[in-house]
């Protein structure tokens, strides 16, 4: 008993007291400051009111409700415009027609709209709405539906805005546009309406609209909706003429217009690139929907692949099914989360019975007895390139053929341009033009719209549109203001306990069976009552609502952070501990297992060298045994 | 009462303001002692655990005692709404002022104390158990069940290491002749650990258990009762206990000092330096004893009182009688060697029969 517990004891009375004599180790981490205990007694969680706007953002996302928060009922305009209007190529100002949406009036909505934009409708239709991609309210939920809010507007209009927009008087100069496409028709309507131009419109193909028209189906955007904007644009005095080719845009500046704007769009559909492509039965997805658009007979078989992820792949693909195919499948070569078509489409093309063939790619077609042998390869995602997207890598082995009558090719498309136009190419045959003034290297000669930008959407034509009116205007000795005002000057209505909670209202769809054989539109618009709690739903980001009321229940917060992260307007921020824990989620160098070293000889503090080099210098590295 | 002083030892002038000065010092001594005991054991406590401890406020830390003076000051006083508000209200007083009541008869220096009772050692161990009594008041008005299981234990643990303790002061009186403590000190011309090593050893086992220090706080495992008795005071409350506790080793310091290691008795320095370098050095062995030894069972802390420490202490105070009274003018030197063999034989031979459950707990 004694040999058992007077040894123990006298051995732990003997170390206790050699340790006595030791030197201490003190280990300072590099985020700890010097100041005495910042991190139990210092603001852990702090507001700063300059920066709050009210928008309850913080309120919402907290998991345990701890924010309590009360504004007042009135806002003011604040200085920073909202983040939609912001990332909308034309900054169309979404958070002041919402506003107008909501106190009822889809007139001044639509003349909010309409100071920026000649295609309102093709826009509540088709937009790509990178607006609702910087949406606040997205941090909180879901995006407000501005593209559904537009089409409200559009659809429940009584014309308003006509009333009250000007038509500038004549200046005597013509202005040549070749091609009536988003971004040609939107030059063209500035440059005769309020700059007072002579405008013509050479159009090749026999309707004007360009890839409104031709590159996205009926079922997407009905051909009278796109009609009406364009006479709406003919009624400014914009004359177009159409099955009109240009073949050197120098021909215009020869007959007597003093500037051309050449938006020709990007109508080729880039090959495949594999062997056998130059089969008959091989489509173009561009030429494809051309030739549906323009009433033509497209042979199909009953078993057609789609090639490609983007919104055109989708459009082939749902047309493909409209024209009775039986089969539809699309091939792509990376996974769902990658694809760039817009998910509500990718949803769609699988609600309608499309399928989708993931990770894989084509590597060649053979030709047997009227059928197509497709052979694919399996792929697999490597590292991320330079578009953030991973990189698909082909697995050895992993070859398999799909049987098919016919293969739409839906890569990518660029600009077609004839050889005498004679202007400097970049990447992907888009010509290369000055990028704030849209002028090309001849004198007079302007591009814009997908000629430059390769295949895009359409809000981005209609924002080179504009771009390319400035300065073609300034060009010819104008001021180059476009922009007019066609609503009334805003009353900003009052908002109790902050936007509405809850998630957008559902958009409804035709049914299924109305769906597959015809090209009605499948989308429907919203009510008078969906479209109104929509708009309540708003955070109102350019407003500012004074705070009356900012109150944090620190007993149940659990300093999470998700306010912090979630706020758009940098008004929370953590304190030290946050910070600190946030270090160590990012740098895992700090873990004090691995600081301390295991190997006593060693006179550093440290047991992984190369980490003691990413250190700050104030880290005190005391040795262990001296 | 003015007759049980005499009139010499009176020092400032007349009784009266002898009281005061001697209070006054008493009350300083104690509370400042107590500030520098905090921070000297967590410095010494952190050297020993290799780092560095309180090393912020002011230099080398000192101000720390300081600052939780004033941080626990500051705290809000919280009492259990069912619980036993008076006696909860006055547990802290009645157990701190025993505390401060034994200091009265521990001399600095010669003459340099408050009074010199002639049964000052009796005194004191009367005095001491008493603290427990504040302790046991607390665990009960607290109304929580381990406040009471810690205070019971209190109680438990003073009552059975309270007669090993004063079996071996017993040893100490016998050999000294006299129950005053000065005269205990006058009495050591050899420090009396040397001539009772074994006294010493079951002394200051016992009055670590009596002052509720590891391996012997079980009053307060905070592993198993949370704190203990103090587990509902807050603020100044809970800082009286502390205080009582810090004063208590204090004191024990003190008293071992007084009884085996010659008191303020030393060459060269001032009486009253001896006597501070002394209960400074008890402390810091209680401290090393703290950093090493872990906190005992219930059972263990029962069954080494009674199945060994009493045992031994009137093993030795049997000897120590037969010596004091068949042979008084041993020589020193015979003594303090058949002191050590004596010890250490009782130690090796009694651990054989300890046995903790009957030998049907494997230890």
């Amino acid at each position: 008993m004694f040999k058992h517990y007077g040894n123990g004891i006298v051995k732990g009375m003997a170390l206790t007291l050699k340790h006595l004599f030791r030197q201490p180790i003190t280990t300072q981490y590099p985020e700890e400051r010097l100041t005495v205990s910042r991190r139990i007694r210092g603001n852990v969680l702090a507001w700063s009111q300059d920066n709050c706007i009210g928008c309850y953002t913080c309120a919402r996302n907290c998991p345990h409700g701890c924010i309590e928060i009360e504004t007042s009922e009135k806002g003011e305009k604040g200085l920073i415009p909202a983040p939609c209007t912001q990332d909308c190529p034309s900054h169309v100002d979404a958070a002041r027609y919402i506003r107008c949406l909501a106190q009822g009036k889809p007139d001044e909505a639509l003349a909010v709209i309409r100071e920026k934009i000649p295609f309102p409708s093709v826009c509540g239709y088709i937009c790509a709405h990178p607006c609702e991609s910087s949406c606040n309210r997205g941090l909180i939920d879901e995006p407000i539906a501005i593209r559904m809010l537009k089409r409200f507007a559009v659809d429940n209009n009584t014309g308003i805005w006509k009333q009250r927009s000007k038509t500038a008087p004549a200046s005597g100069k013509q202005v040549a546009i070749i091609g009536a496409g988003p971004a040609g028709l939107t030059a063209a309507y500035y440059l005769a309406k309020l700059c007072g131009h002579a405008v013509t419109v050479f159009e090749a193909l026999p309707q004007p609209g360009g890839m409104m028209r031709f590159g996205i189906p009926e079922y997407r955007l009905p051909d009278k909706i796109l009609s009406d904007n364009i006479s709406e644009i003919e009624n400014a005095g914009v004359k177009i003429k159409t099955d009109t080719r240009i073949d050197r845009p120098e021909s215009l500046l020869e007959e007597g217009f003093s500037a051309v704007f050449i938006a020709i769009g990007a109508h080729q559909a880039i090959e495949l690139g594999i062997e056998g492509e130059d089969n008959p039965k091989i489509l173009g997805s561009i030429d494809f929907l051309r030739e549906v658009k323009l009433g033509k007979k497209v042979g199909l078989g009953n078993r057609v692949a789609v090639i490609g992820g983007g919104n055109s792949a989708m459009d082939s693909a749902r047309t493909a099914l409209r024209l009775g195919v039986k089969e539809v499948t699309i091939i792509y070569r990376r996974t769902r989360a990658e694809m760039p078509a817009s998910p509500e489409e990718i949803e769609d093309s699988l609600d309608e019975g499309i399928k989708i063939l993931f990770l894989a790619a084509p590597t060649r077609v053979t030709s047997h007895n009227n059928e197509l042998k497709l052979e694919c390869v399996r792929m697999k995602l490597g590292k991320e390139d330079a578009s953030g997207r991973r990189r698909p890598e082909p697995i050895e082995g992993s070859e398999f053929v799909v049987e098919l009558d016919n293969i739409i090719s839906a890569i990518s498309q660029r600009p077609r341009l004839p050889d005498p136009f004679g202007l400097a190419t970049g990447r992907g045959n888009t010509i290369q033009v000055d990028p704030d003034t849209l002028a090309t290297a001849k004198e007079g000669i302007f591009a814009g719209g997908d000629a430059v930008l390769g295949p895009a959407t359409v809000i981005l034509a209609i924002a080179a549109g504009r771009q390319a009116a400035i300065s073609i205007d300034k060009y010819l000795g104008g001021s180059g203001i476009i922009d007019e005002t066609l609503a009334l000057p805003e009353e900003i209505i009052d908002r109790e306990g902050g936007p509405r909670e809850g998630w957008r209202p559902e958009t409804s769809a035709i049914p299924h069976q109305q769906r597959l054989n015809s090209f009605n539109g499948v989308e429907l618009g919203w009510d008078k009552d969906s479209a109104l709690s929509e708009t309540e739903r708003c955070l109102r980001c350019d407003l500012v609502y004074g705070v009356e009321k900012y109150q944090l229940n620190g007993g149940a917060c659990i300093y999470c952070g998700l306010c912090v992260e979630a706020c758009p307007f940098d008004a929370l921020f953590m304190g030290y501990s946050y910070e600190r824990a946030t270090y160590r989620l990012s740098e895992q160098i700090l873990s004090k297992e691995e600081l301390l070293t295991p190997d006593r000889r060693k006179p550093s503090g440290y047991a992984r060298p190369e980490v003691e080099k990413t250190l700050p210098k104030q880290t005190l590295l005391i040795d262990r045994d001296l | 009462m003015p007759e049980l002083i005499p009139q010499e030892a009176l020092w400032p002038g007349n009784f009266w303001l002898h009281l005061l000065v001697f209070t006054v010092i008493i009350i300083t001594f104690i509370l400042l002692t107590v500030m520098f005991f905090i921070w000297f054991e967590r410095r010494l406590l952190g050297r020993i655990q290799v780092r560095l401890g309180p090393n912020r406020a002011g230099p080398f830390g000192l101000l720390q005692p300081l600052a939780d003076v004033i941080k626990v000051l500051t705290k809000e006083d919280i009492v259990p709404a069912r619980g036993d508000k008076p006696v909860f209200w006055l547990a802290p007083i009645v157990a701190f002022v025993p505390v401060l009541m034994m200091f009265a008869v521990i001399p600095f220096q010669d003459g340099a104390l408050l009074v010199d009772l002639n049964i000052g050692i009796l005194y004191i161990v009367a005095v001491s158990s008493m603290a427990s009594i504040g302790i046991f008041m607390a665990g009960w008005s607290s109304n929580n069940k381990y406040s009471l299981i810690g205070a019971m234990r209190d109680v438990a643990q003073l009552v059975s290491y309270e007669i090993p303790l004063a079996l071996s002061i017993l040893g100490v009186v016998l050999i000294a002749g006299s129950l005053s403590l000065t005269e205990i000190v006058e009495a050591q011309t050899v420090p009396f650990i040397l001539l009772q090593p074994l006294g010493f050893l079951i002394f200051f086992i016992g009055s670590l258990a009596e002052m509720n220090r590891t391996p012997f706080d079980l009053v307060e495992a905070d592993s198993e009762i949370v704190a203990g008795y103090n587990i509902e005071y807050s603020g100044m409350k809970w800082a009286t206990f502390f205080l009582m506790e810090y004063a208590e080793a204090l004191t024990i310091s003190a008293i071992i000092t007084t009884l085996f290691l010659g008191g303020w008795r030393g060459p060269l320095l001032p009486p009253f330096l001896w006597f501070i370098i002394k209960v400074v050095t008890v402390f810091s062995v209680i401290v090393w004893v703290r950093a090493t030894i872990p906190r005992l069972r219930i059972d263990q802390v029962m069954a080494f009182t009674w199945k060994f420490l009493l045992p031994l202490a009137l093993i030795n105070l049997l000897i120590t009688s037969l010596q004091v009274v068949f042979w008084p003018e041993a020589p020193v030197w015979l003594i303090v060697f058949a002191g050590l063999f004596i010890m250490i034989a009782l130690i090796l031979i009694w651990s054989k029969f300890f046995k903790l459950g009957g030998d049907r707990i494997d230890v």
